[in-house]
């Protein structure tokens, strides 16, 4: 009596184990075993969209008794909001294994199966209709990144991770809170979600609500101030690990403020909305000034994260349909093309042996087809036109200026993100080896076919979704109206 | 008629008595068994002897659903104490089973495994008590036999100081339950504590508030509620480590059993006095008991200070004193006893292998000792109440209860306590799983007793969490018929 959804987490699991056991005896099978695995979920999650009634409810839900006496149950569903960022997690977990089976060398196994498990709890993120469900998964993705980032990081891995579960944790307990509040506003008291989404909240509690939440979920977006956790974890991570991280990770963040402040307590919410419009607008801003300044490329590429997590944030909080339905669009969007960027930076550093902005030179003619696809990536996060992320930040500016006249300065974001982004273009790309100033020896080569297709694979659903972005729209906005309506 | 009033007042006390009447025999036994076996057979003897006082608690346990029985006034079987005598003879097991291969070669085994059953028993008869005289001799009964069982290592100065410490500071406690036991029966002229909240309730005396107050002090010295709490941290690092998981996992939570007995539940009318002293011993006790942790060098002396921080914990439900809150501290009794005994036994054999119990010796422990490290890894997780470990779930009910009661700062102060409390955790987890070794990479053979404790604890641990269903049923029936 299970469905679609359970089974994707019992085939998780079952993947983990298995990956990992055969592991132990042959490393290359097990990195099969699990990337075979990944393959198949992203099978599945393609199926869940393809299959999903184009409607505004929750499909495939389950509903399991559990824990009836704290009304704690297993409840999980998909709606438009939910299914990109499923199809997101499934999609790069897929390319990250894809990616890690030549950048991972060391404790094969344990990698695999700490992928999986990974993926278990990001997934669970987006499909529970409980709280403490919600809360649960939210907890388990902790673990396996604490233990990814701080195992196969870079060389300040310890510090990060340390950093990493320290922000986050404390950020998630003080949202346990804050959904505790919510158990005990309801009648009778449950945390289900839809049972919480039809309950009157009374305005002082509403306010004490949204600010326990807002810790949880703005340390994982993260707003500007708070997020002194991201550039380490996202530097000292392996490469396709930054993949999930900003990828997915960030999106935790993003999809709270939707699922729990929109639809849960929307008249505070609505109602402190220049509040966060200004959080956006600053996490936006201080993202690209900041990217500007970094010789790291993959810490450039960490603060345009930021940036564009700024983005949804603003999104989010227009109350409108357009810039709502932006936002889900665009945290897609970004798991693409950041994804792309940070598997990228990996195959840079695996076979030119550094990172540093200044060192790489005349990539072009060393790496040719590695070149082309930063550009590509790099023309991606601008939000060129016929690519998906123009689409999502239209609209989220489209909706900002309705909501929000003074929000219109936004719209400069994107020349500090281009400027960026065409300067390190001409920095790494172009510049002939002569000029570089640094004394260096480094031997760039093209990195490996699978690595390259690997990250071409990203660049699929960006175009695609440039040129007909209502094959993803279609699904979005119905479920971001009948979240509106209920405002 | 007599002979029926006997067997109707033996059958409940089954377990009970024999355990008692086995641990007595352990002696005689292990001498008759080196006779014939030509080893030591007193451990085996004890495993069995606590495992047949398992068993037989679990079968007479349906008979008690709903209609607790009096014993002579002075003992009450109702699913509460069945609970506990659960809980302490789980304990027991674990430090037995694991203590096989630790007390090996110790020359006094007989008396080891002589002293923890007994021990055990009184532990189980405080929470029987429902008269302060019976309490009073129970809570002796337990804490006489780990005196000998703190110093078990006879020629160890540090084991002896340990001792020293642990049986000043549990004399002065039993001095000072053994005065408020004599103030209470002076104002009510009853040691029963039915009778004394009958009579309290009616009565306002200035010597109950006195004797109120040496009861919490009387029991936070057993339980090491901070600032009761000083020989604790000596006590765990210097007696042999099995019996500090019993110190920490067992005879604390006997404390517990005792304070809701007598303060909770026998003296409601104090009620918004003993509350607000709750709330103020649970905010300082897991506030500091996690600040210390946080410094500490050695494992043992960690897990002290961690375990001080999760009595605090426990403390919450009793400051709301809420069925809801009483619910979930009984649940975390429970989870702790479990999670604190399992680390003990990881930190058992660690230390039996790597002769050390700093924290530095568990860098890289990981390839040393994997089983070892991956069970202690959930263990600490529990602790630290990361999902879907059972930790997660008593805290939830206990900060639940405390919001629903109106004391939000306390909650509050619990989830930054319980995120803080991750760092130290995950600090000894990344020692285990990123750090390196100093030492060469060696192969060591994980201590099978120790591995087999902590794969059981393991799998209840997730169990535990993913029944809560189950066992919160079950606590909701406890507390009914309380």
């Amino acid at each position: 009596m299970i469905g679609i959804i359970s089974w994707m987490f019992i085939i998780i699991l079952i993947g983990a184990v298995l990956s990992y056991g055969v592991g132990k005896r042959n490393e290359l099978i097990g990195k099969s075993i699990a990337t075979g695995f990944t393959i198949v979920l992203f099978v599945l999650s393609i199926y869940l969209w393809i299959s999903a009634p184009i409607g505004d409810d929750f499909f495939f839900l389950e509903n399991i008794t559990w824990i009836p006496s704290i009304g704690i149950n297993y409840i999980v569903g998909v709606d438009g909001i939910s299914l990109p960022l499923v199809l997101a997690t499934t999609f790069l977990t897929m390319l990250a294994a894809l990616g890690s089976c030549t950048m991972i060398s060391e404790r094969v196994p344990q990698y695999f199966g700490l992928l999986l498990i990974l993926e278990l709890g990001l997934l669970g993120v987006f499909v529970s209709l409980n709280l403490i469900l919600f809360f649960i998964f939210w907890e388990i993705v902790l673990i396996p990144m604490f233990l990814l980032i701080g195992i196969w990081g870079g060389p300040n891995r310890k510090y990060a991770a340390m950093k990493f579960i320290i922000f986050t944790a404390v950020g998630s307990v003080l949202m346990l809170i804050g959904f505790i509040f919510l158990f005990i506003a309801a009648t009778p008291h449950t945390f289900d979600f839809l049972i919480l989404a039809d309950t009157e909240i009374a305005r002082p509690l509403q306010l004490i609500i949204m600010v326990t939440t807002f810790c949880g979920f703005a340390v994982k977006l993260p707003v500007a101030g708070l997020h002194t956790w991201l550039p380490d974890a996202h530097v000292e991570a392996p490469a396709p690990i930054s993949v999930l991280l900003a990828g997915v990770l960030l999106k935790m963040g993003g999809y709270g403020f939707i699922r729990i402040n929109l639809s849960l307590f929307p008249e505070i919410s609505l109602e402190f909305a220049p509040f966060f419009i200004g959080l956006a607008l600053l996490t936006i801003f201080y993202g690209a000034a900041v990217a500007l300044t970094q010789r790291d490329l993959k810490r450039m590429i960490a603060l345009t994260s930021i940036n564009h997590m700024g983005f949804v944030l603003l999104g989010t909080f227009t109350g409108n349909l357009v810039g709502l339905s932006g936002a889900v669009f665009q945290m897609w969007n970004h798991a693409c093309a950041v994804g792309l960027l940070f598997l990228l930076s990996g195959v840079i550093q695996h076979n030119a042996g550094t990172r540093d902005i200044d060192k790489l030179s005349d990539m072009l003619r060393k790496m040719p087809g590695t070149s082309a696809l930063f550009v590509f990536g790099a023309l991606a996060a601008m939000g060129l036109p016929f690519l998906s992320s123009f689409v999502s930040e239209f609209m989220i500016f489209v909706g900002a200026i309705n909501a929000f006249p003074f929000a219109a300065i936004v719209v400069l974001a994107p020349g500090i993100v281009a400027a960026y982004f065409i300067w390190t273009i001409d920095r790494i790309i172009l510049r002939p080896k002569e000029k570089v100033q640094i004394e260096q020896d480094y031997e760039a080569h093209e990195g490996k076919l699978i690595e390259l297709i690997a990250v071409a694979i990203f660049a699929i659903p960006i175009v695609l979704l440039g040129i007909f972005p209502a094959l993803m729209l279609q699904t979005i906005v119905p479920s971001c109206q009948r979240l509106l309506q209920n405002i | 008629m007599q002979l029926e009033l006997l067997s109707l007042e033996l059958v409940p006390f089954l377990p009970i008595y024999t355990l008692a009447m086995f641990s007595i025999a352990t002696p005689a036994i292990n001498r008759i068994g080196i006779r014939i076996l030509k080893r030591e057979v007193s451990a085996g003897w004890c495993v069995f002897n606590l495992l047949f006082a398992f068993a037989m608690t679990i079968l007479v346990m349906p008979e008690y659903f709903g209609t607790p029985t009096l014993i002579g006034n002075v003992l009450k079987i109702d699913l509460f104490s069945l609970f506990f005598t659960l809980i302490f003879l789980l304990v027991a097991l674990f430090i037995s089973v694991a203590s096989l291969r630790y007390m090996h070669d110790n020359p006094n085994q007989e008396i080891y495994y002589t002293m923890l059953p007994l021990s055990t028993l009184g532990m189980i008869l405080v929470a029987f008590s429902v008269d302060l005289v019976i309490l009073y001799i129970a809570w002796e009964l337990m804490a006489i036999p780990t005196y000998v069982l703190v110093c078990i290592r006879k020629d160890d100065p540090l084991s002896n100081e340990a001792a020293m410490k642990y049986f000043i500071f549990g004399a002065i406690s039993s001095a000072i339950l053994m005065y408020a036991i004599s103030l209470i029966y002076g104002v009510a002229g009853t040691t029963r504590i039915l009778a004394i909240t009958e009579f309290l309730s009616t009565t306002v005396n200035p010597f109950a508030y006195i004797s109120l107050i040496m009861f919490v002090v009387g029991f936070g010295i057993k339980i090491a509620a901070v600032p009761f709490h000083i020989w604790a941290p000596d006590t765990y690092e210097g007696a042999p480590t099995p019996v500090s998981g019993l110190l920490a996992a067992g005879s604390k939570k006997a404390g517990f059993a005792a304070i809701i007995r007598v303060i909770i539940i026998g003296m409601p009318v104090l009620r918004v006095d003993w509350g607000f002293g709750f709330v103020i011993l649970a905010v300082v006790t897991m506030t500091y008991g996690n600040i210390a942790a946080l410094m500490q060098k050695s494992f043992t002396r960690l897990l002290a200070y961690s375990s001080i921080a999760q009595v605090g914990y426990i403390l919450i439900g009793f400051a709301t004193a809420t069925s809801l809150g009483i619910s979930g501290a009984l649940y975390h009794i429970l989870n702790h006893a479990i999670l604190k005994s399992a680390a003990f036994v990881a930190a058992t054999g660690v230390i039996m292998k790597l002769k050390s119990s700093e924290l530095e010796s568990f860098n890289g422990l990981s390839k040393q000792m994997p089983i070892t490290a991956f069970t202690l890894t959930i263990v600490l997780l529990g602790l630290a109440g990361i999902p879907p470990t059972n930790g997660f779930f008593s805290k939830l009910i206990l900060f639940t209860a405390a919001i629903d009661a109106g004391l939000i700062f306390l909650a509050v102060a619990g989830v930054l306590n319980s995120a803080f409390s991750l760092s130290y955790y995950a600090w000894i987890i990344k020692r285990m799983y990123i750090d390196e070794s100093k030492d060469e990479f060696s192969e060591i053979t994980e201590p099978l007793s120790c591995v087999f404790v902590l794969i059981t604890a393991s799998i209840l641990i997730v169990t535990i969490g993913l029944f809560s269903a189950t066992i919160l049923d079950f606590i909701a029936a406890i507390i009914q018929t309380l």
